[in-house]
């Protein structure tokens, strides 16, 4: 059921406007569900092993893993970008500028990356104060609510660019 | 002294996330070489990430399956019954559960805003075979994965779920594209 909405925020974006923005489209979902599941997965293998106690001292373990992640999407999302740009000029398809594609993609990269993280943080800490296993948890919320959360994210950020930009 | 390091994080997942991230980039020409006639029926694009996670879960779960029974040692070759009876169920799982997503997609699509210009049957007949074809695809990958990774002393667990859920991916657009094409709307 999430992800009919999800379809249906994918059926509403602007794609006339924007040729080539569904290129993005399943690069940015899937570096989401890989980043933020994989921090999630992160998050409770620490708490695991005992180095993530929210009890005491958690600060440091969640915060580098936690710059990593937004550093990964970051940077991935700029490569991503390059790679949308760069195959449609290898393939010919007319395609909006380079500057559209590293924009939408950062953004919505960056905004649901720091949605999702502390979404991460807070699943792992309700799971650990309830006294449930995070590794059933995290998966399955993190990649259904990161679907809906990126595609709002590529709307809002496509919108954005075309009102600032157009 | 942490355990988690920065540079360890990146090092380890950098690689992985290109390789994925291409590929997904690739699956986002084949939707953009068909943009046009997914604009004229948004019904399709509303099914993109339904068929894709659906696909993601039940390929994880069979993916799953499959490995713990390779480690358990009650399948050992591509003609076990204990595999033959696996395959039977998933394709079962998944020909009623497309075929029941089909039905509430198009159910749900008038209150979305979304304009139906489609007849009911042939948009029944591509979200199905895109499913069947889709599951039985994946059902491929994954017992080549996992048969290749356990021959080789590779722990299938490994490799199994990211190579599922990369190609598998790519593999569900295809073959809606691919269905739309031969269906025809």
């Amino acid at each position: 059921m999430g992800e009919i909405i999800v379809g249906s925020f994918f059926g509403q974006l602007d794609l006339e406007k924007l040729p080539g923005l569904i290129v993005l489209v399943p690069a940015i979902i899937g570096l989401r569900g890989n980043i933020s599941v994989a921090l999630g997965s992160r998050l409770g293998s620490g708490f695991h092993l005992g180095v993530i106690d929210f009890s005491h001292s958690w600060k440091k373990e969640v915060k580098e893993n936690i710059i990593a992640s937004l550093f990964l999407s970051s940077v991935m999302s700029i490569i991503i970008g390059f790679f949308a740009y760069g195959t449609c000029q290898v393939l010919g398809f007319p395609c909006m500028g380079i500057h559209f594609f590293i924009g939408i993609a950062l953004i919505a990269g960056f905004v649901s990356g720091v949605t999702l993280s502390l979404l991460a943080l807070l699943t792992v800490y309700v799971a650990f104060c309830r006294g449930y296993d995070p590794d059933n948890i995290t998966g399955p919320v993190l990649a259904t609510i990161g679907d809906i959360i990126t595609i709002i994210c590529i709307s809002v950020a496509s919108l954005f660019l075309i009102r600032v930009m157009l | 002294m942490t355990y988690y390091r920065f540079q360890n994080i990146i090092k380890e997942s950098v690689g992985v996330l290109i390789f994925c991230s291409l590929i997904a980039v690739l699956t986002g020409q084949v939707l953009y070489s068909m943009q046009d006639q997914f604009i004229a029926i948004p019904i399709f694009l509303v099914c993109v990430p339904v068929i894709n996670s659906l696909e993601g879960n039940l390929g994880s779960i069979f993916g799953a399956r499959i490995t713990s029974a390779l480690h358990l040692g009650s399948i050992t070759s591509v003609s076990d019954e204990e595999l033959h009876k696996n395959v039977a169920m998933s394709m079962i799982l998944g020909v009623s559960v497309y075929g029941f997503l089909a039905i509430l997609i198009y159910g749900v699509s008038p209150f979305l805003d979304l304009e139906i210009t489609i007849d009911v049957m042939n948009f029944l007949a591509i979200f199905i075979f895109s499913g069947v074809i889709l599951t039985i695809g994946v059902m491929c990958i994954i017992l080549v994965t996992a048969f290749l990774s356990f021959k080789r002393g590779i722990d299938p667990d490994n490799t199994v779920i990211p190579v599922v859920t990369t190609l598998g991916d790519s593999l569900g657009i295809m073959s809606l594209v691919s269905m739309i094409w031969v269906i025809g709307i």
